[in-house]
């Protein structure tokens, strides 16, 4: 797999708000199929990195490629035409529009064919959507939003989706399932670069963790090796003395913000 | 009674008139955000280009099509030219360019076409008579054609790809764009609709009131604004409710109350309701 050059190249990427630089020479891959988790604390840069990989920021250096075509300073729609799916952090549906047209925007690109088939494919994968077609979707449940807003990105089967914290707003029964759902999506070889506060939870779903310090990356390894770091552990996995004598697991408290 | 449902008759026309209107502007305000003061001489526009083309011999719903369309393409050109460069600069530019936009329109129809009314090339229909009720043909069909458009534009929204966009990129244009949204088309196709059924708006107007006359655009805009501030700005079928309560009131007023303030009646209503529901009739909460 190292052979063939990774599907996503971010190379000494530079990216922030107007004056204020977040990211500072960022080098980043992820290959084909692969699962990557970028974490890290609060301010640490992590959404801005996800939301300059999808277009909504401009990179102010570096450059980003994607199946080998160049993307940074591409428009959105661009990147989501090259095959990045985008699952931002809150905000994350279309509030007005129904479960069903939630979807069929996220197909916009496809034939009206290939979206009605792409429409049943995703309600199958998600059965509690197909329930809910033709429901609003700002009347859902934090967790069935976080389902849709993924199940949009997912319409036109891109190689690769961004996640923005998905475990945002939804309780934390949810969130277990929300991962295994986006580890199940390596049996259709969709990559996934996700963001998240989450992290011990999040890195024994993943294949390689990134860990990021003040916009920069500080070390990045196979999960199962940085889940078993002791001071990446006690940084930013909320590896405490109260868990090692396992009294309580302490992400509990970051999980469950609905 | 009888008084009272002819001014129904006429409140409902009215309100036609003011509800398509409304859709109008408040479709290309959800797309873009901005308040297009120069949509009142869409209407205007519209009103003159059916007038010009029935004089050049086609029948009045072929020609009112025609400059629909026409309107709606000139629509998107003052888009491409005179807003689209200065929309990543805010909106209060925006808006007084296109106070500016609006003032170009209306004199240019005033060199083309004179300052004075024009009388609308509407053939003399006979009002149908119901007992002691006159129900003039001219209210029916703008009723009916304000229904009509209604209908069709709900259609769009709901019906087809284009309006599910344009929906998608009024809720969230960011989000739209990351999911692959053509957000320059959806905008060419808004400002292409809002102009056009605005154009469809001054011709009601002009079938309603007889004449058309320069400035009849801009002076209705303040009243299509009430009825897309009532309905919940931003919402289309606000818009099209706003817009039959407005005319409503109006002639309510004007008949009960006293016809020299009708318009004044429009927005007593407006900031009863906006009292109430400060998001209007169809406002998003938030």
């Amino acid at each position: 797999m190292n052979a063939a050059p990774p599907l996503l190249h971010i190379g000494r990427l530079d990216a922030g708000y107007g004056a204020l630089q977040i990211l500072f020479g960022i080098d980043l891959t992820v290959s084909a199929g692969e699962h990557v988790l970028v974490f890290g604390a609060n301010g640490a840069g992590k959404s801005t990195l996800i939301k300059t990989v999808a277009g909504l920021l401009t990179p102010t250096a570096g450059r980003i490629d994607f199946a080998g075509a160049r993307l940074d300073a591409r428009p959105p729609e661009a990147i989501a035409a090259a095959g990045i799916g985008y699952v931002p952090q809150v905000a994350n549906v279309f509030p007005s529009l129904t479960v069903t047209e939630n979807l069929e925007i996220g197909g916009v690109l496809l034939s009206a064919r290939q979206r009605r088939a792409r429409l049943d494919d995703v309600c199958t994968v998600f059965p509690r959507l197909g329930e809910r077609r033709r429901q609003t979707a700002g009347t859902l449940s934090g967790g069935e939003r976080q389902m849709l807003a993924i199940a949009r990105a997912l319409m036109p089967e891109p190689p690769l989706l961004l996640l923005d914290e998905p475990s945002a707003g939804v309780a934390p029964t949810v969130v277990t399932r929300l991962f295994a759902l986006v580890a199940s999506l390596r049996t259709t070889g969709t990559a996934v670069l996700m963001v998240e506060q989450n992290a011990k939870q999040a890195l024994a779903h993943v294949d390689r963790g990134v860990v990021l310090e003040s916009g920069r990356v500080r070390l990045t390894g196979p999960a199962a090796t940085l889940l078993d770091n002791p001071e990446i552990g006690r940084l930013y996995l909320g590896s405490t003395e109260a868990q090692e004598r396992n009294d309580l697991t302490p992400n509990a408290q970051i999980g469950d913000r609905s | 009674m009888t008084d009272f449902l002819q001014t129904v008759i006429f409140g409902l026309a009215l309100g036609g008139v003011i509800a398509v209107s409304a859709v109008g502007l408040t479709l290309s305000y959800g797309v873009t955000r901005f308040i297009n003061f120069a949509y009142g001489d869409f209407l205007t526009l519209g009103a003159y280009g059916t007038v010009l083309l029935a004089g050049f011999g086609l029948a009045l719903p072929v020609a009112t099509v025609a400059a629909m369309a026409s309107v709606g393409v000139l629509g998107v050109v003052i888009a491409r030219l005179a807003y689209e460069p200065l929309m990543p600069r805010g909106l209060l530019p925006l808006l007084v360019t296109s106070v500016g936009v609006a003032f170009v329109l209306h004199n240019t129809v005033r060199i083309f076409a004179g300052a004075n009314p024009i009388r609308f090339p509407m053939p003399l229909l006979r009002p149908w008579q119901v007992g002691d009720l006159f129900v003039p043909q001219e209210q029916v069909v703008t009723i009916l054609v304000a229904l009509a458009a209604m209908a069709v534009v709900h259609l769009i929204l709901t019906g087809t790809l284009l309006g599910k966009t344009m929906r998608a990129v009024s809720d969230d244009p960011a989000l739209a764009r990351a999911s692959g949204v053509p957000a320059g088309h959806v905008l060419a196709a808004t400002w292409f609709l809002s102009a056009g059924i605005g154009a469809l708006g001054g011709v009601l107007l002009a079938v309603t009131q007889i004449t058309v006359e320069p400035d009849m655009g801009w002076r209705f805009l303040l009243v299509v604004f009430a009825a897309v501030l009532l309905g919940g700005i931003g919402s289309p079928y606000g818009a099209m409710l706003g817009g039959l309560v407005v005319g409503l009131g109006v002639e309510l007023g004007a008949s009960y109350v006293s016809a020299d303030y009708s318009y004044a009646f429009a927005f007593l209503v407006l900031i009863a309701v906006l009292l109430l529901h400060p998001r209007g009739l169809f406002g998003r909460g938030g």
